[in-house]
């Protein structure tokens, strides 16, 4: 089992078993006619401050406050722990309010936001891996220009050394707008291949017309349209990697400004402690 | 293969800081600067280095990365050679996730300052909606005590500790729950001593707050949580209403939530499940005895063979049917249970002893004695034979002088007073006009005067807020009873008693001396007037003895020996008829009554003096039993004890017309006199004169213990306690005049509903569930007088039976299936409802 696999299924057993113990600990604290919901909400509001608080770690990275790495296992387990207890402190049921309704769904949106984010990190990372290097997301774009420059090199050259323009007049009507348009985000989001199948197909297609000099110019062209290929799955990847997080984090700010008026409101109609 | 896109080296690949708002707008190109823009998103690109002097000379310091040293170089001016064209810087990913969280953020501060500040705040906030209990409940005030005011006050709620309290007093005003409303069970320490699951009756119950860990088991969890029990609920203070109930959890939400472990923390018996292991059910359903006594046994067995019996269910229906709600079994009333086998019982129609009850008497007294010893006692009977009754003492007692006298007087025996000291003689005598101012006064003044005594006999201070039905302890007694009575007993008594009063003894000497004759001299009262009236021989037409008295048959009449005297006009003594003539006839020995005004009997005419009187006391025509000048003709109906005198009145005996005893003539019920005793006779089943004195009797146990048992004993007359079992409570004995009746704003620890489950019983019918106990003494239950040392008539319910169903996999088994939290009396307060 690889270290990360471990890793995985210690720190699950061990959120299984705090989240076991915790419910027991509150239902034996509701059997006791204490305010089981009370108590379940502090530890709620205590739960959400140590998961923005990695947030606050991430802007305080000159502080030796340990890894970035350890920080995100514990916003995991601890962001699972927490929709767990607040699974338990709504009773298994959304409230029918407004304000009670809203806080709760958008509570779960954030928790369920924050799981794919987690299951997306775990398979689109793999898969990130099979398109080619590892870039940089921010280069793609350039990247991206730069194989453009790189095929349109290519078939100026051939043209000058092979004295045909069979090549360029299929890379106007084919591969020009594979090359020239920007890194498509979602196109290969469900790893779709069938754009670069219908290429090859073209690309196949041309391929009798040309002389065996062209060929080889073709070769270069072919290739460099399998690495924009990879390219824009990489963009795409890479996207949804980081888009997850314009839902989560937005509406994590949300959920703490409602949550401080979910407690000044409990404590004011004496529902509190 | 292509190489690779990205090189990683200083000199190659330039730092890339994702956590900037901003990067550099060639980076699309993918020929950013080295620069980059400002935090602000401004270009900063101006040339691609910055020369570097180095002695005369401008020396290019463009990186490696950026393609190194220049060819061309700077210029003279120290300038790059190579200007940076302005780009448009663009965000960063970071950069727009930062601005789109900035606007959600402020769209939620914008929502939430609406929400709170708009005037539908309140129900924007709710949780949800109430439960369909509370659906009425139109302000959130009504509950919740800070919610009227500001923000501000919502805030300051962090600082109120008394906010739960504040809230369960809101609970309060419509759900009265006693004194003690927060308390285990509603239940105060002292409220401890009392068995809700039995109407309020007294049993020894124990508050055990604190659990025992040696009996039962319910697992880890409640030891646990019997650790963790708020301070409040082990020193009594109790808890608060959220505690165990929840609202804002819609309309069709329970209210209640409780578990039957939470249950399990306070009680001693502990146990997991109703069908496994929940204690046995001691004195169920009845923890008491009936308080109509009625055998089970003896009626089914005995009496109860009809057809219509051999159905279980058919059988119990006769006497039991479901209260309104279905849910309790009451027993049917006397008149359609009881009144076809018992009524005789009550009316005392086939008794042979009295069918009525003495109420007032005129004691034996040997007056003999008194007046031998020249003791003034005025007019009292020879013959009377009867004791002086409870009731009529219970009356007497209101004269504070009474208990004195009665000391004395209860120790002598008043038949024979030849023995008795002069002090304790002088008691009897005082006992004599005691019994006859009562009398005196009663018929002047009616029942009016028994309630002014009832208002002066003490009632045992606990008993005080009692009602006391006075209409029903009169019982209507009519006046002309005591009337007639006095007449025939006292004769003299409205003369004598007055005499008596203001001190005249040497008048009531003279009255003694004359034999009691009226002199008709009373007139200082409107009653003695009416005594005037009624008691005057001369009656209106003037004539004592009319053509139409036939008491003057042929023979043996008083004036002549030849009957012609009532010839002509009927005047016996007119002045024209000569029979007074001549003879010396007995009127008088001077004849000269008859003339002047004519009349006989003027109160000027001196006939009745002396000797020459007419109408002596030993004319039994006019005195003794047969009174002809009371114009009461109950008199005439009562005198049947003188054969001679119905003789002498209607010239043939009674074996003609035979009159039915007194205390049959009176077969409805009611009062009726019989010799020197005024009886009552019960009228029907609930007769109020039995119910109330009974009653007065348990309540005023000091003085009027004779009357209770004079009137509870089982042989006599209406023998009321022969079914009305009597109960010995904290306030005194209770008679049960009626059975078991649920109240419905009464809560007691178990509820059961018959409805719920009659279509569950088998063949058995109700013996299903409530087995006969052949074995058991019923009747000696009420032996004593304790309700909860008994034995009944039905075995106690088996837990099994009840476990058939309720188990698991079937029908609930929680605690509140059965058991109520809240015990006591709940009567909703009526007296708050505002009338438009």
């Amino acid at each position: 089992m690889s270290f990360f696999a471990t890793r995985r299924v210690v720190s699950f057993s061990v959120c299984a078993v705090i989240s076991v113990v915790v419910l027991y600990l509150l239902q034996t604290y509701e059997l006791a006619f204490q305010n089981r919901q009370g108590l379940s909400g502090w530890l709620l509001v205590s739960m959400v401050c140590i998961l923005l608080a990695y947030n606050l770690r991430k802007k305080l990275s000159f502080l030796p406050l340990g890894n970035s790495a350890n920080w995100l296992q514990l916003h995991i387990y601890i962001g699972l722990f927490t929709l767990i207890i607040f699974i338990s402190h709504i009773g298994g049921k959304i409230a029918e309010g407004f304000f009670a309704m809203m806080l709760t769904l958008m509570f779960l949106a954030v928790c369920l936001i924050g799981l794919i984010g987690i299951w997306l990190s775990r398979v689109l990372s793999k898969r990130l891996s099979r398109y080619g290097e590892q870039l940089i997301f921010e280069r793609i774009p350039g990247f991206a220009q730069k194989i453009r420059q790189d095929a349109e090199e290519v078939i100026l050259e051939s043209v000058d050394e092979t004295l045909s323009s069979t090549l360029a007049e299929s890379y106007s009507s084919i591969l020009f707008k594979h090359f020239s348009s920007p890194p498509r985000s979602f196109l290969y989001l469900f790893h779709s291949e069938r754009y670069i199948f219908d290429l090859h197909n073209e690309l196949d297609a041309q391929e009798r017309f040309l002389s065996a000099e062209e060929r080889k110019y073709a070769d270069q062209i072919r290739s460099l349209a399998v690495q924009r290929h990879q390219l824009d799955s990489q963009y795409a990847i890479q996207s949804i990697l980081k888009g997850w997080l314009f839902l989560h984090i937005p509406l994590s700010y949300s959920v703490v400004l409602m949550i401080i008026v979910h407690v000044v409101l409990v404590y004011a109609f004496g529902a509190a402690l | 293969m292509t190489e690779k896109l990205q090189k990683f080296s200083f000199t190659a690949s330039r730092y890339e800081r994702p956590d900037k708002q901003w990067t550099c707008g060639g980076l699309k190109n993918g020929k950013p600067c080295q620069i980059g823009p400002d935090e602000r998103g401004q270009c900063r690109a101006t040339f691609e280095c910055h020369p570097k002097r180095s002695g005369d000379r401008w020396m290019c310091t463009r990186s490696a990365m950026g393609g190194g040293r220049c060819a061309t170089g700077p210029d003279m001016n120290g300038q790059c050679c190579l200007r940076i064209e302005k780009c448009q810087p663009i965000r960063s990913w970071r950069g727009k996730r930062g601005i789109l969280t900035k606007w959600w953020f402020s769209l939620t501060i914008a929502a939430l300052v609406i929400m709170l500040t708009t005037v539908d705040k309140l129900s924007l906030v709710s949780p949800g909606p109430l439960s369909s209990h509370h659906g009425a409940i139109e302000s959130c005030s009504d509950c919740h005590n800070s919610v009227d005011g500001s923000i501000r006050m919502w805030l300051n709620a962090f600082n109120r500790s008394d906010l739960h309290s504040k809230n369960d007093q809101n609970c309060q005003v419509c759900h009265d729950l006693g004194a003690s409303p927060l308390a285990a069970h509603s239940l105060s320490s002292n409220d401890w001593s009392v068995d809700f699951s039995n109407d309020l009756d007294k049993q020894s119950t124990t508050a055990n707050i604190s659990r025992d860990p040696n009996v039962g088991s319910t697992g880890i969890s409640v030891g646990l949580a019997s650790l963790l029990l708020p301070d409040k609920v082990t020193d009594g203070e109790g808890l608060h209403c959220y505690s165990c109930h929840n609202e804002h959890d819609g309309i069709q939400s329970s209210i209640i939530d409780i578990s039957e472990r939470q249950c399990q923390l306070c009680h001693q018996k502990q146990f997991q499940r109703f069908d496994l292991d929940h204690p046995a059910f001691t004195n169920y359903p009845s923890q008491r005895r009936t308080r109509i006594i009625f055998d089970h046994v003896s009626h089914i067995e005995k009496h109860f063979k009809e057809d219509e019996y051999e159905s279980k269910i058919l059988g119990c229906n006769r006497c039991h049917v479901p209260d309104a709600q279905n849910e309790t079994m009451l027993v049917n009333g006397f008149e359609s249970s009881c009144q076809s086998c018992h009524e005789e019982q009550i009316t005392g129609q086939n008794r042979a002893t009295d069918k009525g009850i003495p109420i007032l008497t005129v004691p034996d007294i040997d007056v003999d004695t008194l007046r031998s010893k020249g003791m003034l006692v005025g007019e009292w009977p020879d013959f009377t034979d009867a004791e002086l009754s409870p009731l009529m003492a219970l009356y007497l007692n209101a004269d504070p002088a009474f208990d004195a006298v009665n000391a004395i007087v209860s120790r002598l025996d008043l038949t024979d007073l030849r023995n008795a000291s002069e002090e304790e003689l002088s008691h009897v005598v005082e006992f004599v006009w005691m019994v006859k101012q009562f009398y005196f006064n009663l018929q002047l003044t009616g029942t009016q005067y028994l309630s002014g005594l009832m208002g002066k006999i003490t009632i045992d201070e606990k008993n005080t807020d009692r009602p006391i039905d006075l209409v029903g302890l009169m019982a209507a007694m009519p006046p002309g009873i005591i009337e007639s009575a006095n007449a025939r007993w006292f004769p003299t008594l409205l003369t004598e008693v007055p005499m008596y009063l203001a001190g005249d003894m040497l008048s009531i000497i003279s009255l003694e001396q004359k034999g009691g004759v009226v002199s008709v001299d009373i007139d200082t009262s409107a009653g003695a007037q009416e005594h005037d009236h009624h008691d005057d021989i001369l009656s209106e037409d003037g004539d004592v003895l009319s053509e139409d008295d036939d008491i003057l048959s042929e023979d043996g009449d008083i004036l002549s020996e030849d009957d012609d005297i009532l010839f002509e006009d009927g005047d016996i003594l007119s002045e024209d008829d000569d029979i007074l003539s001549e003879d010396g006839d007995i009127l008088s020995e001077d004849d000269d009554i008859l003339f002047e005004d004519g009349d006989i009997l003027s109160e000027d005419d001196d006939i009745l003096s002396e000797d020459g009187d007419v109408l002596s006391e030993d004319d039994d025509i006019l005195f003794g039993d047969d009174d002809i000048s009371s114009g009461d003709e109950e008199i005439v109906l009562d005198d049947n004890e003188d054969p001679n005198h119905e003789e002498l009145v209607h010239g043939h005996s009674h074996q003609e017309h035979e009159r039915l005893p007194m205390e049959d003539l009176a077969s409805a019920g009611g009062w009726y006199r019989d010799s020197y005793q005024i009886y009552y006779r019960p009228t029907d089943h609930g007769d109020r004169f039995m119910k109330g004195w009974l009653d007065f009797g348990v309540w005023n146990s000091s003085r009027s213990s004779d009357v209770f048992k004079k009137l509870s004993t089982q042989k006599g007359p209406s023998m009321c306690v022969k079914c009305h079992s009597i109960d010995s409570t904290e306030d005194g004995l209770e008679i049960n005049w009626e059975a078991k009746k649920p109240v419905q704003s009464r809560k007691g620890f178990v509820r059961f509903s018959h409805m719920a489950h009659v279509s569950l019983v088998g063949d058995e019918g109700c013996v299903t569930c409530h087995a006969i106990d052949k074995k058991t003494d019923y009747l000696s239950s009420f032996e004593n007088l304790n309700p909860l040392s008994f034995q009944g008539n039905f075995q106690d319910i088996d837990n099994v039976t009840c476990a058939n169903c309720h188990t698991e996999g079937k029908t609930r088994q929680n605690c509140l299936t059965c058991h109520n939290y809240h015990v006591g009396d709940f009567v909703p307060d009526y007296s708050e409802i505002s009338h438009p």
